[in-house]
């Protein structure tokens, strides 16, 4: 098969001593609809093996058998983006043929790249062009937000302590790379 | 602190790196610094931050921003300045320094980092808040700097806790809802040289804070006399500054005209610092206190119920002789002073609390306006608050009662030049509101927006209505009230505002994953809302008439290429997906087969055209919408706005796949032959792939879904492919395509091509008013079913006669194309009353065909569909050229080459 090429080209700025900001290409990832607390979400979880977070605005992580991460991020009340399951379709397609199952779960690994941010100063670079509040305690480990950055649409993953994700579109990709690394000009 | 060496109005002087240049040039003697900008006295430096009236300057070096007061200038080596005579000039230059913005949260934000802000911070950080501190001096202390005093110990500790961060020359410009606070952070003009290239000069700040502690101090006020405006005439409390702090000996003999114990402060200042003061003039008729009684035992006179009246200059125009005048007895006497210190009083700082509506309140024992203000979210503290720390004990009392002579040269407002002869005026022509004797004075309209000469004007305001009407009134401040301030507090450069939103980051630029192809294939672009899509393709030399010309033939005769990754597509799944599409739709799409294509058109609930393109049923309960270009959000967001509010019960979910799927229409008679040597695993013969189906295939083992869908009339294959792999399937188009001259063409091409065909391009042939029957795309209106629109079709001006109607127009001159946009009038057209001449339409789309040999154009015209062959005139300038009304369809109305 072809190697798909992504919009960054795995591009890589900075070091994680100050900040590091670095394309994480190709992510697989599924757009999950489905109406919250219904069977049909259950019967998903349990194809998936996977818990769905249940608030908006949060994420969930699961290491998977072969060392993988997966990551579950609540958008909105019936919207996941489900990342790192790349045998997810086959394992919903059961559910889609089962007319009792109403929902819709589509591969949008190319509508979107990832950059991720390390290093004590990634805090300090998002603020420069994300106005939504970073800290600890309103945004901790495990939440995930939307809006736009540099007029970007974006979905922000706050990872681990001083790690980021900025899932971007993937036509805005290189304008955001531009405007990150553009921000991160006296933290680098 | 080292020596350095700045200019000034091109001379050389010395300063004390990061002193304020205004202490430097006093130290040198420069004591007048500008004339006035209206009446051209001699002006000199008055106070010690951005209240200064007069010592505007631009500066000559680095950024050569202008209009900045000499008092908030840090001299650095290589710093130069000339004085400015109330008027800047933008530099003639791109602004090339670095400006940028941040956001940032905290618990708590202290504005103003003198004792009551650092204390505030105290108390905020032993709750546990992180805190950060703002303030716009370049030191912390606030008065205390002024008066040369170390912070005390416990305050110092304050600055290098963990969980503050202090910001100096960090301006607090607005105070805005939710706590929301914007400071303006001066970062690198003190450095002078020594500043970082990459440093941003100016950080703008966007700050939401929970709690937010207002501490920003006061200005100290001038007094209104004669002749008020000298060099030599300061603020007390700046006088004393510049002399006991910053060295300034260039004083022999000063005078101090006090209306409270401030005054008397400085005159120690003053005296400790070794100048003779010649008195103390104290408007009051007594004053107690420790300061008092220091300036007593230090045997400085001291003379009560008595003020400045007028002063007297040097043929240089700068002061030598202070008039003064007992209060009692009008009898006035003169001293010899060359510094006349004034202490008017204080004035707190009242903007940023009055820029989300708190109103001031007048307190005649601190004779000032205050903010006492505390609730959970907010509070003042300090002098804003009335904490004056001291024992200041002012008197209400702004100047002595002056006659119109006198009043005529009682400088308000120094930078205006406007007088208390100006406001006189003003309340003479029946002005009583503070608010319009500022518009009719311009009193505070200048840089520093009345920080000084709007309490003036208060008092002023008083004083002539005391004495008015019935002899009995009284005035007081509070009656007048204050001015409303509104951001910024400080000046702020534009450049600062822009920050990095400028050049290539003001804006996003959309790429297809095709796009660094399109660039080195040398393409000229065209914005298409956010995106950048190719305009066409010159070959070196080639003109854009050539480049089309040579593109559209291409497409019509042998085999072209282009991008169309840039179309909204919308996945759209459910058991009710094919029933929702009914509603949105004009068309029915719940009856297409699977793996078969339809072309849609949207209205909004008013029955005009919204948005089209072609939908493809991918399975019983699936479908993949694709929207214009420029649609695409909008579209998805209609969608939602359906689902979510209107029709909840209908079971579609809609998921944005507008980047997941790149699209390469392979266009012309050759493409069926060319996509062949790259696709084996389907028959694309039109028999077993016919018009308007879609099927899954491999191009080198990537999966593509081809669908035969034309926007040009030819035999046409549209190449859907994931997004990572378009650029390759692009390249291997391109490389297969040599022997059959593959031409990669652009969004002008495209547009003849559908143009020739009479497809519309919603925005183009449309502006907001066009019903698919005014489209002549009747055929596309379902009568079987409901949609969003259709009622609107029954509305008496949709069916009138008299509609514009999207026609063809062919000029008479076949080389002649016509302007888009031209009006079209009836052939012998008279103007009318007026001069006018009614038009019935214009052109929209207007082209030349290499395919018909002749420039063509579509139209929308009054009642078009039924003007067949009428030959109407567009006038263009003087010219007016002829033009016959035609089928919209100029190529191959059979539909026969699309097979």
């Amino acid at each position: 098969m072809i190697a798909k090429e992504s919009p960054l080209k795995g591009m890589n700025e900075g070091t994680a001593a100050t900040v590091a900001i670095r394309e994480l290409p190709g992510l697989h990832t599924i757009d999950l609809r489905v109406a919250p607390g219904t069977a049909t979400q259950a019967a998903i979880a349990k194809a998936l093996g996977i818990d769905l977070p249940g608030k908006p605005g949060h994420m969930r992580s699961e290491s998977l058998p072969d060392g993988s991460e997966t990551y579950t991020l609540c958008l909105a009340p019936e919207w996941w983006l489900i990342t790192g399951l790349p045998e997810a379709e086959q394992q919903l397609e059961p559910l889609q043929l089962n007319n009792d199952y109403h929902f819709s779960a589509v591969n949008v690994t190319g509508q979107r790249t990832t950059i991720e941010l390390e290093g004590p100063n990634a805090r300090e670079v998002l603020a420069h062009i994300w106005e939504q509040d970073l800290r600890e305690k309103k945004f901790p480990v495990a939440n995930v937000s939307q809006g736009l950055m540099a007029k970007a649409p974006v979905i922000v993953c706050h990872m681990a302590p001083f790690r980021y994700r900025v899932m971007v579109r993937s036509s805005f990709a290189l304008h955001l790379w531009k405007a990150l690394v553009d921000a991160a000009e006296e933290w680098v | 602190m080292s020596e350095i060496t700045f200019s000034f109005d091109d001379k050389l002087y010395k300063g004390n790196n990061g002193e304020p240049m205004a202490a430097a040039l006093l130290r040198s003697g420069l004591l007048s610094i500008t004339n006035s900008t209206y009446r051209g006295r001699p002006r000199g430096i008055v106070g010690l931050g951005v209240e200064e009236s007069n010592a505007l300057i631009q500066l000559v070096s680095g950024t050569k921003e202008s209009m900045l007061p000499a008092t908030v200038i840090d001299v650095a080596e290589g710093l130069a300045a000339r004085s400015l005579t109330g008027i800047g000039a933008l530099p003639d230059l791109p602004e090339e320094a670095r400006y940028d913005k941040t956001n940032r949260y905290v618990d708590t934000l202290i504005i103003g980092a003198g004792l009551a802000g650092l204390m505030a911070a105290v108390e905020h950080l032993r709750a546990g808040h992180e805190v950060l501190l703002i303030d716009d001096q370049p030191g912390p202390g606030g008065h205390l700097r002024h008066l040369g005093l170390e912070l005390p110990a416990n305050l110092r500790d304050v600055l290098a806790h963990k969980n503050l961060t202090y910001l100096c020359r960090c301006t607090a410009i607005g105070l805005y809802d939710q706590n929301y606070v914007v400071g303006v952070e001066r970062r690198s003009d003190h450095l002078g040289n020594s500043a970082p290239a990459n440093r941003a000069r100016i950080r703008v700040w966007h700050i939401r804070a929970d709690q937010i502690v207002l501490a920003p101090g006061a200005f100290q006020r001038p007094l209104i006399f004669a002749n008020n405006d000298r060099p030599g005439i300061m603020l007390s409390h700046a006088a004393a500054t510049y002399v006991a702090v910053h060295g300034v000996k260039i004083f022999k003999s000063a005078v101090v005209a006090t209306v409270d114990n401030q005054g008397y402060r400085d005159a120690l200042r003053l005296r400790h610092a070794g100048l003779p003061v010649q008195g103390i003039y104290d408007s009051r008729t007594g004053a107690v206190g420790p300061s008092v009684d220091a300036a007593k035992a230090a045997g400085i006179p001291i003379r009560f119920h008595t003020t400045v009246l007028d002063t007297a200059c040097n043929e240089a125009g700068i002061l030598n002789n202070v008039i003064l005048q007992d209060l009692d007895t009008n009898e006035t006497f003169q001293i010899a002073a060359d510094l006349l210190a004034v202490s008017g009083g204080w004035t707190p700082i009242v903007d940023l609390a009055t820029h989300i509506g708190i109103k001031p309140t007048w307190s005649a024992d601190h004779a000032a306006f205050l903010v006492s203000y505390a609730t959970e979210k907010l509070r003042t503290a300090g002098m804003l608050a009335g904490d004056f720390g001291g024992d200041d004990d002012p008197s209400v009392f702004f100047g002595p009662a002056l006659d119109p002579e006198q009043a005529r040269n009682a400088y308000i407002d120094l930078q205006r030049d406007a007088t208390l002869y100006d406001l006189q005026r003003g309340v003479g022509a029946g002005l009583s509101s503070i608010e319009h004797i500022k518009r009719y004075t311009t009193i505070g309209t200048a840089h520093d927006q009345g920080k000084t000469s709007g309490m003036l004007t208060i008092g002023a305001l008083c004083q002539i209505n005391e004495v008015g009407k019935d002899g009995k009134t009284v005035w007081s401040p509070a009656d007048v009230g204050t001015l409303s301030f509104r951001p910024p507090y400080v000046p702020v450069p534009f450049a600062a505002l822009a920050g990095r939103e400028r050049g290539p980051l003001s804006d996003p630029i959309r790429i297809t994953p095709i796009h660094q192809w399109h660039v080195e294939a040398g393409a000229i672009f065209e914005d298409v809302g956010q995106w950048k899509r190719p305009w066409y393709f010159p070959k070196p030399g080639e003109s854009m008439e050539a480049a089309v010309r040579r593109e559209c033939i291409a497409a019509r005769e042998g085999v072209a290429v282009m991008d169309a990754s840039t179309l909204g597509k919308i996945d759209i799944q459910g058991p009710d997906a094919g029933v929702f599409l009914d509603k949105i739709y004009t068309n029915i799409f719940s009856s297409l087969p699977e793996g078969q294509c339809r072309y849609g058109l949207m209205c909004k609930a008013d029955g005009i055209v919204f948005d089209d393109g072609v939908t493809t049923r991918l399975g019983k309960n699936h479908f993949l919408m694709t929207t214009t270009t420029g649609g695409a959000a909008r579209v998805l967001g209609w969608l939602e706005e359906w689902l979510q509010t209107e029709w909840p019960e209908l079971k579609v979910y809609c998921t944005s796949v507008t980047e997941h799927i790149s699209t390469i229409a392979l266009v012309g008679p050759k493409s069926r032959q060319l996509l062949a040597e790259l696709v084996s695993d389907i028959d694309l013969s039109k028999e077993a792939f016919p018009f308007m189906h879609s099927r899954e295939a491999t191009i080198d083992g990537i999966p593509v879904r081809i669908a035969r869908i034309s926007f040009s009339g030819e035999l046409a294959f549209e190449i859907n492919v994931a997004w990572g792999h378009a650029r390759y399937t692009w390249e291997r188009l391109w490389t297969m395509g040599r022997s059959y001259d593959l031409t990669a063409y652009g969004t002008e091409t495209m547009h003849v091509l559908r143009a020739e065909k009479g497809y519309i391009i919603v925005g183009q042939d449309t502006d907001g008013t066009q019903t698919p029957h005014d489209l002549n795309m009747s055929w596309v209106v379902s009568k079987k079913k409901e949609f969003i629109g259709k009622r609107s079709f029954q509305l008496p001006h949709l069916k009138a006669t008299g509609r514009q109607q999207l026609v063809g127009l062919l000029p008479e001159n076949g080389d002649e194309i016509i302007p888009e946009g031209a009006y079209i009038t009836e052939l012998n057209a008279q103007p009318e009353g007026q001069g006018k001449t009614s038009h019935i339409g214009y052109v929209t789309s207007s082209y030349y065909s290499p395919a018909l040999g002749r420039a063509f154009a579509l139209a929308l015209i009054a009642d078009g569909l039924k003007r067949m062959d009428e030959v109407v005139a567009v006038p263009i300038g003087v010219k007016v050229l002829r033009a016959t009304i035609c089928d919209a369809v100029f190529i191959d109305k059979e539909n026969i080459r699309r097979d």
